[in-house]
């Protein structure tokens, strides 16, 4: 039973038709997304290592890029950075999470590509390439790379977040899986 | 389904090769110099250093650094911590105490960087990094 579902999970299951399915479910997945970025700054999850969050608008992000494609995931990614941007920060934290979440995304999407692994696979590299990412970013920004002493920790963290997204994210692709299914 | 355990296996070794590469890094950049004798404190901002100081391991040693930006550095018991900072997130004072080789504290909102220096590694300044520093 439960092997069945699984197998479901990792296929492309939806395909979008027409540009008002395209800007509705791109939609509905941003506002997803945004919601859980506000949740994450109530929820006091702060390590003292700067560039650590536990990423729940991975979640969305990696829902859609596995129920349709990296277009669609791309167009969430973009749409939540600004409105969580624009809504709780400054240019600031926008140029730093953008930096982060495209850095991220794009190890995702080839991560997707290989079709080597499950949802949970592909989460974990996403947030290890987060952390690193925005490791790298800061090292540029501040001139200095003592930020390198922060990566061993950066990157088990990463695994850490990704495997909890990863697999709250399973459970989210299994009920949307049906979803899409049902409404074709 | 076989191919469906294929990939949970793969995500298995996929995880297990990013731990132990965590833990390689970890082990070349933590355990490398640890009672190094001679170490600086440098204090940088925006990449330059502006300040440096003996750093001293003594017991009853006490310095208090305040810089203009609002961030207060203090050395007490051979041990460098962050006292008061007004950024807004306040990250570089729970990142706590510091007290060794190539160790540093970071506050990104004020661009600025504490970090123990050992003496002999004096070509680790300012932009030398660039060099030296894998990337």
């Amino acid at each position: 039973m439960t092997q069945n579902i699984q197998n479901k999970d990792i296929k492309i299951v939806g395909k979008l038709h027409s540009k008002a399915q395209f800007v509705a479910i791109v939609g509905v997945m941003a506002a997803f997304a945004a919601i859980l970025s506000y949740i994450e700054t109530i929820i006091p999850f702060s390590i003292w290592i700067p560039g650590v969050k536990l990423g729940l608008a991975n979640i969305a992000i990696v829902v859609i890029l596995c129920l349709y494609g990296a277009r669609e995931a791309f167009a969430v990614n973009i749409v939540r950075i600004l409105v969580v941007g624009l809504l709780f920060g400054n240019m600031f934290s926008i140029s730093f999470s953008l930096a982060g979440a495209l850095i991220s995304f794009a190890v995702m999407v080839l991560a997707k590509k290989t079709d080597l692994f499950t949802i949970i696979g592909i989460s974990v590299t996403g947030g290890v390439a987060h952390n690193l990412g925005q490791m790298i970013v800061a090292s540029v920004v501040i001139e200095t790379y003592s930020v390198v002493y922060y990566m061993p920790a950066l990157m088990i963290a990463g695994v850490i977040t990704g495997i909890i997204i990863g697999m709250v994210g399973k459970i989210i692709l299994k009920y949307m899986t049906k979803i899409v299914k049902n409404k074709r | 389904m076989k191919a469906n355990n294929k990939k949970i296996r793969n995500d298995i070794i996929l995880i297990c090769i990013l731990c132990v590469t965590a833990a390689v890094a970890c082990f070349f950049l933590y355990f490398k110099a640890d009672n190094a004798e001679k170490m600086q404190l440098q204090i940088l901002i925006d990449g330059e250093l502006i300040e440096t100081y003996d750093y001293s391991t003594d017991e009853d040693f006490y310095k208090e650094i305040a810089l203009d930006i609002g961030n207060t550095i203090v050395v007490e018991n051979g041990q460098i911590y962050m006292k008061e900072a007004n950024c807004p997130d306040g990250l570089c004072i729970k990142q706590g105490e510091i007290s060794k080789d190539g160790q540093s504290i970071i506050c990104l909102p004020h661009k600025l960087v504490v970090r123990l220096v050992e003496l002999s590694r004096d070509n680790f300044s300012e932009n030398d990094g660039l060099d030296v520093m894998p990337r």
